[in-house]
């Protein structure tokens, strides 16, 4: 715990943007991808078990479109809370102006969007072959067709800005001068409780003022 | 491990996940896009209506339940009509011609509305629909004015049925009473008919083996009546051509007589013995004078 706490060393590393953008994309590993798409697998199976038995959805399209419409619809808050998690560390550990965070913010809001297709792939993977009938090609084309271009849009738009969101509360957190092991976990622990609520209040309103009014367009 | 080792080794896996990334990003656009029909080339077509509920872009366009391609931009007109453009894929083109129309359908009570395009037969083998060509709308007829004509129908077709169950109630038990009356009769009436008839029958069959005898009977003296018949036919045959010759000499001598009676007749005639037996007075006046 205390070493994933650490800040990371600063002396060593150049603080130009394009080095410090090339950083973080360094940490794309498959620890990371590996847990994105495990949740997308979890959280997918989940769903679609809690649509079957309790809710006794029993069309096999009906479910497999439900489950992939909702899981992204929270997908940008889920890869952007499990960035957070794993990019938290570092976030608290550089203290910098606000004026030179943008390197971080866009830094985050790709590696979210990268996160997010993972996770979306990983959903569709696994509703087609939980309900599979034959053809897991033909299903995960039709699941993929199933998307709506500009909900589509605007799912990897959020991510990408709920990324940088919380890569935005752990710098303005780790502007804050106390120091040590303990101060570090508290700033953590803040910037996630921050996080989770910002998101959750973004979505909210997302859901009750964007969506409607993207949808009575027409 | 040295640190350049280090450090070089999860670029080259960040790399490797931000190309997995990039190519599933392609992935969902290419079966967004194909599913979407972004590929294929297409004609646009409109129509206009007064009303625009239950339309809205996105939702298909089919024909014959088949789904074609969809509603692109819904307007509204300065003259408060409403605009509609449709995307109908190219393939299809040629099913729809000046005499389709668009309605808005829907799939069973509860499913998805659709704009639904009646195929043109006469289209075919005809230059196809052009791009921009505006088809004629015809509407549904609405839910709610349904509802309500099948409300203002209810009290009467209560009336009715009411009236109905009345009658029913107080004519069909007569009625039945009736039916039930009518057939004890029958029934009755059956029954003496059939043993009328099982008497009838005996007497029948009597009467008809009398006949059959008498039939019999009669045949057989047909038979006989027959031969003595064709008997005293050749007896009469027999006779006839032997006494032929006497009855031909009997006739020329009957002739022969006749002509003499008839000259003696005649002589007689002639006589004044006759004439005196007519006239008494008259010769004997001639014969004093």
């Amino acid at each position: 715990m205390g070493a994933i706490l650490a800040p990371a060393p600063m002396a060593a590393v150049s603080d130009e943007p394009i080095p410090r953008l090339i950083r973080r994309f360094e940490r794309l590993d498959g620890r990371l991808v590996a847990t994105v798409t495990g949740t997308g697998v979890v959280v997918c199976l989940g769903f679609i078990e809690l649509l079957r038995s309790p809710l006794q959805q029993l069309s096999r399209l009906t479910v497999e479109l439900l489950a992939v419409r909702t899981l992204l619809f929270l997908g940008p808050l889920l890869v952007s809370l499990l960035l957070l998690l794993r990019d938290g560390p570092r976030l608290l550990g550089e203290r910098r102006s606000p004026g030179s965070w943008g390197p971080e913010l866009l830094a985050s809001g790709l590696l979210s969007i990268v996160l997010l297709l993972y996770y979306m792939a990983a959903v569709i993977l696994t509703a087609s072959l939980t309900l599979n009938q034959g053809d897991v090609v033909a299903e995960v084309g039709f699941l993929v067709g199933q998307l709506e271009p500009a909900r589509f849009a605007a799912t990897l738009a959020r991510a990408g800005l709920y990324g940088a969101i919380t890569a935005a509360i752990c710098l303005q957190q780790g502007r804050r001068s106390s120091a040590g092991a303990m101060a570090m976990a508290s700033r953590l622990s803040r910037s996630f409780l921050l996080g989770l609520g910002m998101l959750f209040c973004i979505d909210l309103l997302w859901t009750i003022v964007v969506d409607p009014l993207r949808l009575g367009g027409s | 491990m040295t640190p350049t080792a280090a450090q070089r080794r999860p670029g080259l896996q960040s790399l490797v996940f931000l190309a997995g990334a990039v190519g599933l990003l392609g992935l969902f656009v290419v079966g967004i896009a194909r599913s979407n029909s972004w590929l294929a080339p297409s004609v646009r077509l409109q129509f206009r209506t007064l009303d625009a509920a239950g339309l809205q872009t996105g939702m298909a366009v089919r024909i014959s339940g088949f789904a074609v391609g969809q509603v692109r931009r819904i307007l509204l007109q300065p003259d408060a009509q409403v605009l509609v453009e449709l995307e109908l894929r190219d393939p299809y083109r040629s099913m729809v011609g000046r005499r389709s129309r668009a309605e808005l359908a829907q799939v069973g009570l509860l499913g998805d509305s659709y704009i639904a395009i009646t195929p043109d037969p006469a289209a075919v083998g005809q230059p196809p629909i052009g791009d921009g060509e505006t088809l004629v709308f015809t509407s549904r007829p609405d839910l709610e004015d349904l509802l309500a004509e099948v409300a203002s129908s209810r009290i009467p077709l209560q009336r009715a049925l009411s009236s109905g169950l009345n009658l029913a109630e107080t004519r069909l038990p007569r009625s039945l009473d009736q039916l039930d009356q009518t057939l004890a009769a029958t029934r009755r009436l059956a029954t003496r008919l059939e043993a009328d008839t099982q008497r009838s029958s005996s007497e029948l069959n009597r009467t008809l083996g009398a006949t059959r005898a008498l039939a019999e009977r009669l045949e057989s003296r047909a038979d006989g009546t027959a031969a003595d018949l064709s008997a005293l036919i050749r007896r009469l045959e027999s006779t006839e051509t032997q006494t032929r010759p006497l009855l031909l000499q009997t006739l020329r001598e009957l002739t022969t007589m006749a002509a003499a009676t008839n000259r003696l007749v005649k002589t007689l005639n002639e006589s004044w013995l006759f004439k005196l037996i007519e006239q008494p007075g008259d010769l004997l006046r001639d014969h004093l004078r």
